[in-house]
């Protein structure tokens, strides 16, 4: 009897302590791939939400996308009024991207960031992005090329882009971490809308830097590739070596196998500096002169050059964020408040000052390990 | 009225059966004339001596149960033609040592125990003026011929299974192990049926303490008939209960002899082609002893298949409910699209669809079990067919949910003998999956590893092979080692003699 009322109670808590539950069949939801965030001209907020039309699909073919838009006070408010539209509630467990106009960018990302993190279903792993020069919403009416979803296009053209160092990546949990953190300015995604052929397609176009949860600008493709190498963030890619001498154009292209950065906080005489070092090895990918960059000579020559260009364009990236936009988005205050917190305490109050002046010693070192199937270039015997 | 009667009759001749026998034949023959009342099957002949006519003869037997020729050349031919010595005068131990042609035949006076022999097949031999009686080992009935099991085909072993009559299949063990260590212990159980039941062990290997409670459990059986090896096992199991078989069973006799040289024992019935094997434990679901007898690599595969196939089996069914009807979020978003894609105008919860697939799978696989051939065909034809396809096809059903129930029920197939429990179980979770989501599953997958640590076969726990900490108890159970790494016998289930092949044998 006693083992029977403890079998009972145990059925019921099964049954009560359960934290997040609820039967709900997949077709009654309705599965945003991404969605938009606008801002209408009275100031309230306009939502473009990419649907999965899975009604078209009948368990065969492609699946497409159906655009709904929706307005209201607040995200949630607008999330909301959607459903008056004769669909079933949104479901938000599958979205990959969430792009944000530039108006919105401005004002603010905090109150995006408190929904997502907030609500249950966006996972933390999807990727934010802003609009460049476009209406957010613009975006998703684009035309796709390869899949029928444009949020899913985005985030396998991100996914691209990240292994060539020229898109960042960046969830939301790790924009959040930046925003957290003391010492390291958050940055997004920027996509803008590119003619090809005729039709507009979506394209990636760099990152957008904040200061705190407020967008400060843009930086471009090239500079995000420097900014990579300083964020560790490089996983493959090309470094293009200027090798030519004179009028005459001659590059060489080096494949990026691997790379590491580790960046030294210094604090010496009173006085913060940051020194970067960057271990890079790379395979002679294509070879543009007629040079044999193979002997010791020549591949010596060939790594000097190839140093002091990337050096130049690390430096370049580093100047402009700290003379136009004056956010620490490398994150140095962070390595300050981690590896030496006694002087971050004292100049914490006065590092967007510091920053902005900060001296930045870089060194690059890049290997050549091979010259892939190569070893010479191709001699032309007239 | 008749009822009355036939209830009445058993006693009456139990009270008769405690008499010996007189010396007047008629009388004898008048009085198993009565214990078989009814029974048209005995026979009685009377039959002489050609040359001592005055004393008569008389041989009583079940018609069908023994063998005709024997009966004639051994009993009757003897007595009729044998010229008898002078000073015979009704001497039965003359007619046993001198006349009778048989290499079984003894002298037995008393009645109930001469009925018993009638009724096994043997002939009773009564004589004018002798108060004791031959019986003649006369047992001769058709039986059917030694196949290869259905439910236990092998690719390499022997093909041979046992059969129904007991003496056959105890004759099969013996030739599997000809040493004079196994021995065979007979008992009958079954107040009316007094089926045989042989218990086989190795003396030198059998753990005392397991055979000791299997001869106790035995001994209690009080039921009144054995019809089949499954009454003992059920009467004898562990945890009476519980789902999973406590007691092992096989059709095949090296099957039968691999358990006696791991110390177990085995249980032969008569009547019954499976023989029983105690102590029994949860690794032995996904043996074959087919695993002994081909490459080691393969048998371990093939072994690990089965572990995995177990797993998907009762879990496949209640992984998708759970899936798709609480974490939409687990599946990757292309999944996700197709998925819901197929559930598009289905009108019944996936709860509805998995357990109404379900239950007609096991329907088709019920009614499979025991139909002849040529039907088989037509169920396929109406299984795969008319509810598969067309179903879809009419969007009764969805796609997913039929890949899910074949999937379960092939991976079923995988491990047939465990068949009993994970339809049950399959069930169970399906249903726990259905209003808990994965976190009820997890709490069925618990249930299920409680339970089964809790089990014990025989004293023996049943989950050993997979829990103990002694090499020679695990290392024959997901893994299939070579026979030189398989030195020593499960220690639990052995007794003191533990090596199987010792240094100097390798």
């Amino acid at each position: 009897m006693k083992k029977l009322y403890v079998l009972i109670n145990v059925f019921i808590l099964m049954l009560l302590a359960t934290a997040c539950w609820n039967y709900r069949e997949v077709e009654q939801l309705t599965i945003v791939a991404g969605f938009a965030i606008d801002k209408t001209f009275d100031g309230k907020y306009l939502l473009t939400f990419e649907i999965v039309d899975l009604h078209e699909a009948k368990g065969e073919g492609k699946v497409k996308s159906v655009l709904v838009e929706s307005e209201g006070e607040t995200l949630m408010n607008a999330i909301r009024n959607s459903i008056g539209k004769n669909f079933p509630k949104l479901y938000f467990g599958h979205t990959t991207v969430i792009i944000i106009c530039q108006e919105v960018a401005q004002e603010g990302v905090l109150k995006v960031i408190d929904f997502m993190v907030r609500d249950a279903e966006p996972r933390l792993n999807l990727n934010l992005f802003v609009s460049m020069d476009t209406k957010a919403g613009d975006i998703l009416k684009t035309k796709v090329l390869t899949s029928e979803i444009v949020s899913e296009e985005l985030t396998n053209i991100l996914d691209e882009q990240k292994n060539l160092a020229k898109a960042l990546p960046i969830p939301v949990h790790k924009f959040i971490h930046a925003l957290v953190e003391e010492g390291i300015s958050g940055i997004m995604n920027s996509v803008c809308i590119e003619v090809n052929n005729e039709e507009k397609i979506a394209k990636l176009c760099g990152t957008a830097v904040f200061k705190e949860d407020k967008f400060q600008g843009f930086i471009d493709e090239e500079e995000t590739y420097a900014l990579s190498f300083i964020l560790d963030e490089v996983k493959g890619g090309i470094i293009v070596v200027d090798v030519g001498s004179g009028p005459e154009e001659e590059k060489i292209s080096l494949e990026i196998l691997k790379s590491s950065t580790k960046i030294e906080p210094v604090y010496e005489d009173n006085k913060l500096s940051i020194k970067v070092s960057i271990d890079t090895k790379v395979v002679i990918a294509e070879n543009g002169s007629k040079k044999n960059y193979t002997d010791k000579e020549g591949r010596e020559e060939l790594i000097k050059l190839a140093e002091e260009q990337l050096k130049k364009k690390i430096e370049s990236i580093i100047e402009k964020i700290q003379k136009e936009f004056g956010a620490d988005i490398f994150g140095f205050g962070n390595k300050f408040y981690k590896e030496l917190p006694k002087v971050w305490k004292e100049k914490r109050n006065e590092w967007n000052e510091i920053f902005k002046d900060l001296e930045v010693t870089i060194e690059t070192n890049i290997k050549i390990e091979h010259t892939s199937l190569l070893s010479e270039p191709i001699k032309m015997g007239d | 009225m008749i009822k009355a009667k036939s209830g009445k009759s058993p006693e009456d001749n139990n009270m008769k059966e405690k008499e010996e026998l007189k010396k007047s034949i008629e009388d004898n023959v008048n009085l198993f004339k009565r214990i078989f009342q009814g029974d048209d099957t005995v026979t009685v002949r009377y039959f002489a001596n050609q040359e001592q006519g005055k004393i008569k003869f008389c041989i009583i037997y079940i018609d069908g149960m023994v063998d005709v020729e024997t009966a004639n050349r051994n009993i009757i031919q003897p007595i009729v033609q044998s010229t008898f010595p002078k000073n015979f005068e009704g001497n039965m131990d003359v007619i046993l040592e001198q006349v009778v042609l048989s290499n079984h035949a003894e002298k037995i006076c008393n009645v109930d125990e001469l009925v018993m022999r009638i009724i096994r097949g043997e002939s009773v031999l009564l004589m004018d003026k002798s108060d004791e009686a031959l019986v003649i080992c006369t047992k001769g009935w058709k039986s059917r011929s030694i196949n290869e099991p259905e439910n236990e085909k092998a690719q390499r072993g022997s093909r041979e299974g046992f059969v129904e009559p007991i003496l056959v299949n105890l004759s099969m063990i013996r030739r599997k192990l000809a040493t004079p260590n196994l021995k065979i212990k007979n008992m009958v159980l079954g107040k009316e049926s007094k089926t045989n039941v042989c218990v086989c062990y190795l003396e030198n290997i059998v753990n005392k303490q397991i055979l000791n409670e299997l001869f106790d459990r035995l001994n209690n059986i009080n039921n009144d008939s054995i019809l089949a090896s499954g009454y003992i096992s059920e009467l004898i199991e562990d945890s009476p209960y519980s789902l999973f078989d406590k007691i092992g069973s096989t059709e095949k006799p090296d099957v039968a002899a691999a358990q006696l040289l791991e110390g177990r024992i085995v249980v032969v019935v008569d009547g019954t082609p499976t023989v029983l094997t105690v102590p029994f434990l949860f690794e032995e679901y996904f043996k074959a002893q087919d695993d002994y007898y081909i490459n080691f690599y393969y048998s371990t595969i093939s072994r690990i298949l089965r572990l995995i196939s177990f797993i998907i089996t009762i879990i496949a069914p209640a992984f998708y409910v759970a899936i798709m009807t609480f974490h939409q979020e687990m599946i990757p978003s292309p999944l996700l699209y197709s998925l819901s894609a197929a559930r598009e105008g289905v009108p019944f919860p996936t709860i509805v669809e998995t357990i109404g697939l379900l239950f007609v799978f096991e329907i088709l696989r019920e009614a499979g079990l025991r139909i002849p051939i040529q039907v088989g065909q037509a169920l396929s034809i109406l299984g795969a067919l008319v509810l598969g396809s067309a179903a879809v096809e009419a969007r009764i059903v969805s796609a997913p949910v039929i890949i899910t129930v074949s999937l379960s029920g092939l991976t079923g197939l995988m491990t047939i003998k465990i068949k009993g429990p994970v339809i049950t179980l399959r069930f169970v979770m399906v249903l726990l999956a259905s209003f808990l989501g994965l976190y009820g599953l997890v709490f069925g997958i618990m249930g299920i590893v409680l339970h089964l640590c809790s089990l014990r076969s025989f004293g023996v726990p049943y989950l050993l092979a997979f829990t103990s900490l002694k090499t020679e108890d695990i290392k024959d159970t997901v893994m299939r080692p070579p026979i030189w790494f398989i030195k020593k016998r499960p220690a639990f289930i052995s007794g003191k003699n533990k090596v199987r092949m010792s240094e100097k044998d390798k």
